[in-house]
């Protein structure tokens, strides 16, 4: 999957988190701005890592070891965001 | 260790390395004056009268300056691990309960953010130690039974502290990474309070995840880390790089020699580390830096002070005579339990191999071994053939059953299937006697949806024996 729409981006994350993970919510209830993780979503560590290594294969992207911070899972507004940054990245390189 | 040794440790630390937590950073310079705000929640609720406080446990520098003062001031204390149900989970011998003010709330140092309120069920001990006695409360491990505390003396926690100390050499310039509970043992003995001791810079992660994880390894660049097997799994199941190598310390299940040496390749060296809660650190493998074997060595050396001898010579229970061990076992009554001496040999409950050169390797529990035929059966070595021999079993507890007439050692396997997957006792015995030793195969296998996990993450046994009690109880009725 290679899109750079970021409400589109958004859906599919929260699908992941439904879908993928089980996570134990509904799409609907998943607010852009609330924590992935503490006192948010609630995803455990196990969770996380899933989530990160479906991002990448339906993405189609890689995270750097420093790109994997607090900041960018605070939400999924800032992960929506950097996803569409590397998806806009990936398709001007494979235009080029 | 004594009052004024303490009282000096924390005069002396004056030190610019950091303290940190999520939230924020606070240099040793900062803990006297920190200490007092703690000294003044403290004076406000009748600190004189306190017999023991109940700690809700987090990973946060508000509980490393609790921690502090209530060793320094010889407070008794216990420590409710995190997500413990406070109501159900706090002794009866704690009088007073320390929670913390939640994230949300905007700290303003040196006001701690913490809260004393009394503790309804409290009962005064009629046989326990005496207030203000530098008494540290565990909770212990055990699976089953009635719960039990382990009672160390505030000196022996940081006797066995310096005993970490001499082996592995955390140095006054040495980073600290926590990303596990320092509420256990193993966080607090192993990485809080030696770290502590040196002056040394200290990060903590609470309630710890793989992205928590690589932050803080980005930002702090640790030399020394605390994990977990399951932790060491998800970093290799992420398959980044780190910039920096550490050392890195397991507690826990022993971490399989393939993993071990994966997670050497691409992090830095890693022991594994042998210990209890009533002990705290016995022994740990050799890292490759301090011994030039491969690094995947599965042999545990004793730290110094800590004599380990294998009951009956080469094979049979690990014994530890320690110096700095636990000192008393208490009910919830806050009564000492009888039958415990910590001055003799601790008998640890597990099965261990003599490898010669003070070296012995772990085998396992000891009551997860048996005789059958004639041949030393490991329990945990049947669950793990079952669990990969047949896919549709995504979990199998192997015990003991009862001996009945005629023979001895029975096993029953329970087995929790994968989903909407089903077996026949019947099909998986044949496969099993195709491909396992006979003294390997369990004479009854039960198949269940799902076998309960405890806190810890580990299976909750208890649950599995009262099922097939239960189980036996309704066949004969």
């Amino acid at each position: 999957m290679i899109t750079k729409d970021p409400g589109m981006i958004k859906s599919a994350l929260k699908n992941i988190i439904v879908n993928d993970l089980s996570v134990n919510v509904n799409v609907a209830d998943i607010r852009d701005d609330e924590s992935l993780f503490d006192g948010g979503v609630g995803l455990d560590s196990i969770a996380m890592v899933n989530f990160i290594v479906v991002i990448e294969k339906r993405f189609d992207i890689s995270f750097e070891e420093h790109e994997i911070n607090a900041k960018l899972f605070a939400s999924i507004n800032e992960l929506a965001e950097f996803i569409n940054a590397k998806v806009e990245k990936l398709m001007i390189q494979k235009n080029q | 260790m004594n009052r004024n040794y303490f009282l000096r440790f924390l005069d002396e630390a004056r030190g610019d390395n950091l303290l940190s937590d999520e939230r924020e950073k606070i240099s040793y310079s900062d803990l006297p004056g920190m200490l007092k705000g703690v000294d003044r929640v403290f004076e406000e609720n009748d600190k004189a009268d306190i017999y023991c406080v109940g700690v809700l446990v987090e990973n946060s520098l508000s509980l490393v300056m609790v921690l502090l003062y209530l060793l320094r001031e010889r407070i008794n204390f216990f420590l409710l691990p995190a997500n413990s149900p406070v109501h159900q989970s706090m002794p009866f011998f704690c009088d007073v309960i320390l929670s913390f003010d939640p994230p949300s709330y905007e700290s303003t140092r040196p006001d701690p953010g913490i809260r004393l309120t009394p503790n309804p069920r409290f009962t005064r001990p009629a046989n326990g130690v005496s207030g203000r006695s530098g008494s540290v409360f565990f909770t212990s491990s055990g699976t089953s039974g009635l719960p039990k505390y382990i009672l160390f003396t505030a000196e022996n926690l940081i006797r066995n502290a310096e005993n970490w100390l001499e082996r592995f050499g955390i140095f006054y310039s040495s980073r600290v990474l926590i990303p596990v509970p320092v509420g256990h043992m193993y966080g607090l003995g192993v990485g809080l309070l030696p770290a502590l001791l040196k002056g040394a810079s200290i990060s903590l992660i609470e309630k710890n995840n793989v992205v928590k994880f690589f932050d803080r390894m980005a930002e702090f660049a640790p030399e020394v880390v605390l994990v977990t097997p399951a932790l060491c799994k998800m970093i290799l199941l992420l398959d980044k790089p780190l910039s920096k190598k550490a050392l890195f310390i397991s507690a826990g299940e022993m971490i399989q020699p393939d993993t071990l040496r994966r997670f050497k390749d691409k992090y830095g060296d890693i022991v594994n580390l042998y210990g209890c809660t009533e002990q705290g650190a016995i022994a740990t493998t050799v890292p490759e830096s301090l011994s030039g074997s491969d690094g995947t060595d599965w042999r545990f050396k004793p730290l110094e002070n800590v004599i380990v001898q294998i009951d009956g010579g080469g094979q049979g229970e690990i014994c530890c005579r320690h110096n700095a061990g636990f000192e008393w076992y208490v009910d919830t009554q806050g009564d000492i339990m009888p039958g415990a001496d910590s001055t003799v040999v601790f008998r640890t409950k597990d099965m261990g191999l003599d490898k010669g050169d003070h070296f012995f390797e772990v085998l396992g529990r000891l009551d997860h071994f048996v005789n059958r035929f004639g041949y030393l059966v490991s329990l945990d070595e049947v669950e793990k053939s079952l669990e990969s021999l047949f896919a549709d079993i995504s979990k199998a507890v192997v015990f003991i059953g009862d001996a009945q007439d005629g023979f001895t050692g029975h096993l029953i396997a329970i087995c929790e299937l994968a989903e909407g997957r089903t077996l026949t006792e019947g099909d998986v015995k044949a496969i099993c006697r195709d491909s396992m030793q006979k003294y390997h195969v369990p004479d009854e296998f039960h198949f269940l949806a799902a076998i309960p996990k405890l806190n810890s993450g580990k299976v909750d046994r208890a649950y599995v024996t009262d099922y097939y009690r239960t189980f036996i109880n309704n066949k004969f009725i």
